[in-house]
């Protein structure tokens, strides 16, 4: 097998080497097939990072089309995805769809007959069956099909023979440069419609394509299946399960859907690459078996800024980069066509990889803390941490192992002292008990006009949200469950132990983690207080906090972002930073999934070098995936939407880096503006004999707003 | 996909009366009788036809508890419609009307067409609010009124598509001024000034009608 294997790359090789002496000419044919891959997944999300993946077969193909204004031949690429649910289904099911908005439709949709079948099934265990589709010249120009094609076709399913990848055939077309043009509204006019694409209903049974996945590394189930089960029990307003068009076939959701309904609803999705407005590669930080960034989203957005997601978890995505790289002339505007320089079409494949250089130094330095380094190497024969600072920067950078936590939160949270033995600890949850109980017992013996008072002030609003809190996490999910009767209970006894604070929306969010992790109901109690009161992203009612935290965070911005600030400044009400509350609020609880959550709340516990880490982390989103924000000129609502589409698509661990590299620039400044002082505060100095301080400068008089803070320079905190 | 206007809606109203129950059954025609709190903002959006013209509406759900007012007030901007919603089972949310009303009369644009809603209509057998009663106070602040359940979708669809037609005769009436974005109201992309010359026939676009 590999020897036909290599038989097909070296003919696929030739058949490069021959199209690369074309010199610019078109090189594909109309209908070739130059990235395929199968299991690219959309997600329908739902909390906790559960995520529903929908997988399916992504393909992009060439597609010719006559140029109105010429005689040329112009190209574009047609990128369409089928869930392997409606392959199955329908097993005799679509390739070709064409998007309805394609500029000219006249090679492919009138002469279907050009377009050739080829079958092939792979006799190996791997099981696969798949039909390769080669589509060679129109009609007009003969429909003979080239060996190459299906050559080209062929040695994609044999690249990356340990996946149960179909990789791309990037050989096709290699060094391939050909000069087009972009079409232009105004002037293709009543073809060119600059929206999203749609999907010709109707799907041609011609090409037939199976993909048999029994061996796939996920566990995905019949997709109907999974969203059945998860509509049922998921309340998905939550994440953005009700942004994603797979999970809401019917659901046009603005920045999100961008095929049509009936086409979502099939798990079709098809568009016209050149309608796009821009495409984008998000590669995941974590590295292949082969030591390589393969994995990681494909963004599309159209020109209403409609999002499409794609996960790449089977690798691919470096191929897919090198193939559009390849075929970047659909990124450079038409020189010979000056007139229609208006608004050009972004084709950026962008890697927001973090460089070498954006890392912290230390990154990598570190090994997660785990129960043998935790007993041994941590805690001294009394139970002591004898050095807490160097316990945080490891956590700061490396993390606790999940098996650890309910051990090491309480300390973070301050629960317990680091300097605790455990003797000292042990008397300590045995006399916290007695206390919670007590407060327990005092909130039940209120006398009615207090009740009165605190049930509509706090239980029925409790009462209310705790069932509207992280139910599809298993430990609060199914009907009559016990645990969401004591998250109520210390929520009650949180608001009356603390009538100041009270109970706020967003606090259940952060408490439902604590409490499937610590499960004791009083401990996670004394650990929530800990939360709540000596954290700084706290869920507090009071708009002081969370504005103090904007503030911050507007200054970071305009030191560590310039250009990003820059764009705010000149919107009407975007340096009010809305897009950045309900991560500050909620501790970006609702951002990510909850693996990466729960890191990023580490990490800030952690109170290494600044008690601000969270304002890092919102830097770091900023500055990895508000690049669209720029290009594409977005005013306030627009950024808003945006950071929203995002949603449990981001890489947490990668923000994480970004984060901590991000921290380390600041605190290389030699000097800093006297609002960012607050960010230098520390919980201690940790081996240090000194904090870190930095030189000051006042720049009250150079922010035009006077609103910010009152001067710190003068010493009034 | 192409819309002629895109219009603006905010959700208004006590936390737990419906708001992203409503949305869901407007955008996805399902209802989850348990769904996440809403914290910040929410974002869906459904086209409708009004008079053979495609309009897209994109509605911003919002929180409701008083914490998140000072919020809620920046979403206010640029609304076109605003649907204020209350628990006909909670006179609680009743009340509160008055406050929401104050704020979002303060906080919008002064056309800004605002639509009452009295959710849960199908729990007759726990209703507190009168019918009458919503519908005197629609009266006296001159707002349109329907009584909706997001249970069962019982007026959802025109309590959406009414406030839409009630901003589409503001905007033919010249009360709204379309060029202006505070409005909440957006010319489609193919509408746009700039983009006059585009004739809007032509196959594209009937193609396009005949899938979305």
């Amino acid at each position: 097998m590999s020897s036909f294997g290599e038989l097909i790359r070296r003919a696929s090789k030739l058949w490069t080497h021959f199209e690369g002496e074309k010199n610019g000419k078109p090189l594909a044919n109309d209908g070739e097939i130059i990235y395929s891959k199968n299991n690219v997944c959309v997600h329908q999300t739902t909390a906790e990072g559960f995520f529903t993946h929908t997988p399916g077969y992504l393909s992009i193909r060439v597609h010719h089309y006559e140029a109105l204004c010429s005689d040329d031949v112009e190209h574009t690429l047609i990128l369409s995805w089928i869930s392997n649910s409606t392959l199955r289904r329908n097993p005799r099911s679509v390739e070709n769809n064409t998007p309805c908005n394609t500029p000219c439709k006249r090679y492919t949709s009138q002469s279907p007959s050009s377009e050739s079948v080829r079958s092939w099934s792979a006799k190996n265990s791997r099981r696969h069956s798949f039909t390769s589709i080669v589509s060679s010249e129109d009609a007009t120009r003969g429909s003979e099909v080239r060996p190459e094609d299906i050559t080209a076709a062929l040695s994609s399913i044999f690249s990356d023979s340990d996946y149960i990848s179909i990789s791309s055939c990037n050989e096709s077309g290699n060094g391939s440069k050909p000069s087009i043009s972009l079409s232009q509204e105004g002037h293709i006019s009543p073809h060119d419609s600059p929206t999203c694409s749609n999907i010709s209903g109707s799907v041609k049974s011609k090409n037939s394509l199976e993909i048999k996945n029994s061996e796939s590394i996920f566990w995905f189930q019949d997709f109907d299946n999974l969203s059945k089960c998860s509509r049922s029990q998921t309340p998905s307003g939550y994440t953005s399960g009700r942004i994603s068009p797979a999970s809401t076939p019917n659901h046009e959701l603005y920045g999100r859907q961008i095929s049509c309904q009936n086409a979502s609803l099939k798990g079709i999705f098809c568009v016209d690459l050149k309608q796009m407005k821009s495409l984008r590669l998000f590669f995941s930080s974590v590295i292949d078996s082969n030591n390589d960034y393969t994995n990681g989203q494909l963004v599309i957005a159209s020109r209403e800024s409609q999002y499409k997601i794609f996960h790449f978890h089977t690798g691919g995505l470096d191929k897919l980069a090198s193939v559009l790289e390849e075929w970047d002339f659909l990124t450079l505007p038409n020189k010979s066509r000056k007139s229609f320089s208006e608004r050009f079409i972004h084709f950026s494949v962008c890697k927001p990889q973090i460089k070498a250089e954006e890392c912290h130094p230390e990154e990598n330095s570190y090994v997660k803390i785990d129960s043998k380094i935790w007993k041994e190497g941590i805690l001294n024969e009394w139970g002591q941490i004898e050095d807490d600072f160097n316990l945080r920067k490891i956590i700061f950078f490396a993390g606790i192992d999940e098996g650890i936590r309910s051990e090491v939160w309480p300390f973070l949270l301050r629960r317990f002292d680091y300097s605790s033995t455990f003797e000292e600890r042990k008397f300590s949850i045995i006399q916290k008990e007695i206390e919670y109980k007590e407060i327990d017992a005092k909130r039940r013996a209120m006398s009615d006009e207090e009740r009165e008072v605190f049930w509509r002030n706090v239980e029925c609003i409790v009462e209310k949200d705790v069932p509207r809190t992280d139910r599809s996490n298993p430990f609060f999910a199914g009907e009559n469950n016990e645990n969401v009767e004591v998250m109520k209970r210390i929520l009650l006894n949180y608001a009356f132990y603390n009538p100041s604070m009270g109970y706020t929306q967003g606090m259940s969010d952060l408490l439902a983690p604590l409490l499937s992790e610590i499960k004791n109901e009083f401990e996670t109690f004394w650990c929530f207080v800990g939360l709540m009161q000596r954290t700084l992203f706290v869920s507090s009612p009071k708009d002081v906090d969370m504005d103090s935290n904007l503030s911050l965070l507007r200054e970071l911005i305009r030191l560590m972002l310039p250009d990003f600030y820059k764009h705010l400044k000149c919107l009407p009400d975007a340096l009010e930073l809305l897009f950045a509350h309900r991560w500050i609020l909620l501790c970006f609880k609702r951002e990510f999934p909850e693996r990466e959550v729960l890191k990023i709340w580490e990490s800030c516990w952690a109170h290494y070098q600044t008690d601000y880490f969270h304002l890092f982390i919102c830097l770091s989103i900023i500055s990895i995936y508000g690049i669209d924000v720029l290009q594409h000129d977005m005013k306030a609502d627009e950024i808003l939407l945006h950071f929203s589409t995002l949603t449990m698509h981001m890489n947490g661990d990668l923000v994480l880096r970004k984060a901590r590299g991000l921290l380390y620039q600041f605190r290389l400044l030699p000097k800093i503006s006297c609002t960012l002082v607050k960010i230098c505060d520390l919980c201690g100095p940790g081996i240090w004999d000194s904090g870190y301080v930095p030189a000051i400068e006042c720049v009250r008089n150079l922010t035009e707003k006077d609103d910010f803070q009152r001067c710190t320079c003068f010493g009034d905190k | 996909m192409s819309y002629a206007y895109l219009f603006k809606y905010i959700i208004i109203g006590d936390t737990g009366v419906g708001k992203s129950c409503l949305l869901l059954q407007f955008t996805d025609k399902r209802f989850q009788p348990v769904h996440d709190l809403t914290i910040g903002v929410e974002f869906g959006a459904r086209m409708i036809t009004i008079d053979g013209k495609q309009i897209k509406l994109q509605i911003w759900d919002t929180a409701g508890q008083e914490a998140f007012r000072s919020i809620t007030r920046s979403y206010y901007r640029g609304a076109a419609g605003a649907l204020l919603v209350y628990d006909i089972t909670r006179r609680d949310t009743f009340n509160h009307l008055t406050t929401w009303l104050e704020d979002a009369r303060q906080h919008s644009n002064s056309n800004m067409v605002i639509m009452l809603i009295g959710n849960k209509s199908d729990l007759e057998s726990r209703r507190e609010v009168k019918k009458e009663e919503g519908e005197a106070f629609a009266r006296e602040h001159g707002l349109i009124f329907m009584e909706t359940s997001a249970k069962t979708a019982a007026n959802v669809e025109e309590a959406f598509i009414n406030t839409a037609k009630e901003i589409y005769e503001k905007i033919q009436e010249g009360v709204f001024d379309i060029n202006n974005e505070a409005n909440g109201i957006k010319i489609g992309p193919q509408h746009s000034p700039t983009n006059t010359s585009l004739p809007l026939s032509g196959s594209g676009s009937s193609q396009g009608g005949g899938c979305c």
